[in-house]
C-alpha cells in the first residue's frame, strides 16, 4: 500500500516535473523569440524607465494639461484631403477615451489661425525621396541637437512638422497611412521616439511595417509617463 | 652646325610624337568623362568663423530602412565617388546639401568613371534670416536683435547624420528626383541616408545607418556587397 502511494506520488512528481520543464522551455523560447524580434530593427531611444521617449525631454509647458494649459496647432499648404488628415490625427490624439485606446491623457490641442499661439506647426513641404514626414525641435536661442544616443539634450519650446503630401501621393500611400504619418510626427512633436519593433504603435516607422493609424495604448501610456 | 640642326629637328620630332601621344591620352580621358554638374539659383557656401551656429535636429519617417537590397533595387545609379565640392541651398525653408561628385566606379546605371555629377541631400546650413523669410516666423526669435539674426546660421541635421566633407570617397546609391521635386534637371538625389557606404582599410564595405541620431554600422565583405549589386 505504502509502496503504491509512493509510486503514485513518484508518478505525480514526474508528471509535474515534465510539465514544469515544458513551461520553462516554452517561456525561454518565447523570451528568446521576443528578444530576437526586439533586436531585429534599429530602434529609437528608450528612457531609463523603459519608455520610447527622447530621454524624457518634453515640450515645455506640456501638451495641454487636461485643458488647463491648452496647446494649439496651425497648418499651412495642404490640400483639403490633408487638411482633413491633420485635423483627424490631432483629434484622435486628444480623444483617447472612453473609446479606443481607452486611456486618458493630458493632451488638449486645438486648431488656431493665430500662428503665434501654436506650438505645433504642420507644413506641407518638399522632403527627400522616400521621406514622408519630418519633425524639427526648437528652443529659443539655444542650441538643440540629438545626442549620439538618440535622446534630446533638453526640453523644447515648439516643433515644426513637415509633411510631404507630394511624396505620400507619389508613393501611393493610403489615406489611412497618410493620416498615420501625421499622427506619427505629432507623436514625435510631443516627445515620443521611434518604436520600430512594435507595428501596433503609431511610433513605428512606415518602413518597419506600421499598421497603426492612430496613437495606441502604449503611445498614450508613454505620453502619460512624460506629462503626468 | 648641320649636325646640330639635325639633332634639333630630331628632338622637335620626338617632342611632337611623345607630347602628342600624351595629349592624345589626356584628350581621350576628357572625351570619356562628362561634366554633368548642374547649378541652382541660390547657393550658400556655409557659415564663416564669425557666425553663431544654432543646431536644429530632426527625426524623419521614411519608406526606406537599412536594407541595402531595397535601397540598391530602387536606385537608378550606384557609384563610388569622391566629393569634389559642397555648397548648401534650401527648399521650402529647409537646408539641403549640394555636392559635386567625381565618379571613380559605377556599379549600376549610366554614369561612367570620370563623370562629375551633382547630388542633393537633406540637411545642411541655412541662414536664420532665410529660414525666417520662408517661414515668416520672426516672432519665434523675438528676443534676438536684427544683427544677431543676420549672424546666426542654422545647422539642420537629418537624424544626426554627419555632413559630407570635401575629398571624402563614398559609395552613393542615387535616384533621379521624382517629377514633383523642385531640383534642377540632370541632378541626382541621395537614394536614402542609409544607403551611403564607405570602404574600411580591410576592403570591407561599411554601411552607416542613423536612427534618431544613433549610429548603427553594418559590415559587408566585398563578395557580400557585390552579390547585393548583382542581385539588382
Amino acid at each position: 500500500m505504502l509502496l503504491e502511494i509512493i509510486n503514485k506520488g513518484g508518478y505525480k512528481i514526474k508528471k509535474f516535473r515534465t510539465t514544469f520543464i515544458f513551461v520553462i522551455l516554452g517561456g525561454l523560447l518565447f523570451f528568446v523569440q521576443s528578444t530576437m524580434v526586439f533586436a531585429a530593427n534599429p530602434d529609437g531611444f528608450i528612457c531609463n524607465h523603459g519608455y520610447h521617449t527622447f530621454g524624457d525631454h518634453v515640450m515645455t509647458g506640456g501638451v495641454g494639461n487636461y485643458g488647463g494649459n491648452r496647446r494649439y496647432f496651425w497648418m499651412t499648404g495642404f490640400d483639403s484631403n490633408f487638411n482633413g488628415y491633420v485635423r483627424n490625427a490631432v483629434s484622435e490624439w486628444v480623444n483617447t477615451s472612453p473609446g479606443y485606446p481607452y486611456i486618458t491623457t493630458s493632451i488638449s490641442i486645438r486648431e488656431t489661425t493665430n500662428r503665434s499661439a501654436a506650438m505645433f506647426e504642420f507644413w506641407n513641404s518638399v522632403l527627400p525621396s522616400g521621406v514622408l514626414g519630418q519633425t524639427k525641435f526648437y528652443v529659443y536661442n539655444t542650441e538643440i541637437t540629438l545626442t549620439p544616443a538618440a535622446e534630446l539634450p533638453q526640453n523644447y519650446g515648439w516643433t515644426k512638422m513637415l509633411i510631404s503630401s507630394q511624396n505620400l501621393y507619389y508613393y501611393g500611400i493610403s489615406a489611412s497611412q497618410s493620416k498615420a504619418t501625421i499622427s506619427h510626427e505629432l507623436g514625435h512633436g510631443m516627445g515620443l521616439s521611434h518604436q520600430n519593433n512594435n507595428i501596433y504603435s503609431i511610433m513605428c516607422q512606415a518602413y518597419y511595417g506600421r499598421i497603426a493609424s492612430r496613437g495606441a495604448a502604449i503611445d498614450c501610456i508613454t505620453i502619460n509617463h512624460l506629462y503626468n | 652646325m648641320k649636325k646640330f640642326v639635325s639633332l634639333l629637328f630630331l628632338l622637335m620630332a620626338l617632342v611632337v610624337i611623345f607630347g602628342g601621344c600624351s595629349k592624345a591620352g589626356n584628350y581621350k580621358g576628357a572625351k570619356d568623362s562628362r561634366d554633368l554638374t548642374v547649378s541652382i539659383e541660390y547657393e550658400y557656401m556655409g557659415p564663416n568663423k564669425n557666425n553663431k551656429l544654432l543646431k536644429v535636429d530632426s527625426v524623419t519617417d521614411s519608406i526606406y530602412g537599412s536594407d541595402l537590397n531595397v535601397i540598391f533595387n530602387d536606385s537608378d545609379e550606384i557609384i563610388r565617388g569622391t566629393v569634389k565640392n559642397i555648397s548648401y541651398t534650401s527648399f521650402t525653408g529647409s537646408a539641403w546639401t549640394k555636392a559635386d561628385i567625381i565618379v571613380a566606379e559605377s556599379y549600376k546605371g549610366e554614369l561612367k568613371k570620370g563623370d562629375i555629377v551633382t547630388i542633393f541631400m537633406f540637411g545642411g546650413y541655412i541662414k536664420l534670416q532665410d529660414h525666417i523669410k520662408f517661414f515668416d516666423d520672426r516672432f519665434r526669435f523675438e528676443d534676438l536683435t536684427e544683427s544677431e539674426i543676420n549672424n546666426i546660421v542654422l545647422k539642420e541635421m537629418d537624424n544626426g547624420i554627419p555632413f559630407l566633407s570635401e575629398g571624402e570617397e563614398l559609395i552613393f546609391p542615387l535616384i533621379t528626383p521624382a517629377p514633383h521635386m523642385p531640383l534642377p534637371k540632370g541632378c541626382f538625389e541621395r537614394m536614402s541616408a542609409a544607403g551611403i557606404l564607405n570602404k574600411d582599410k580591410d576592403g570591407n564595405y561599411i554601411q552607416d545607418y542613423y536612427e534618431e541620431g544613433k549610429q548603427y554600422n553594418y559590415e559587408y565583405t566585398v563578395d557580400e556587397f557585390m552579390s547585393k549589386i548583382k542581385n539588382q
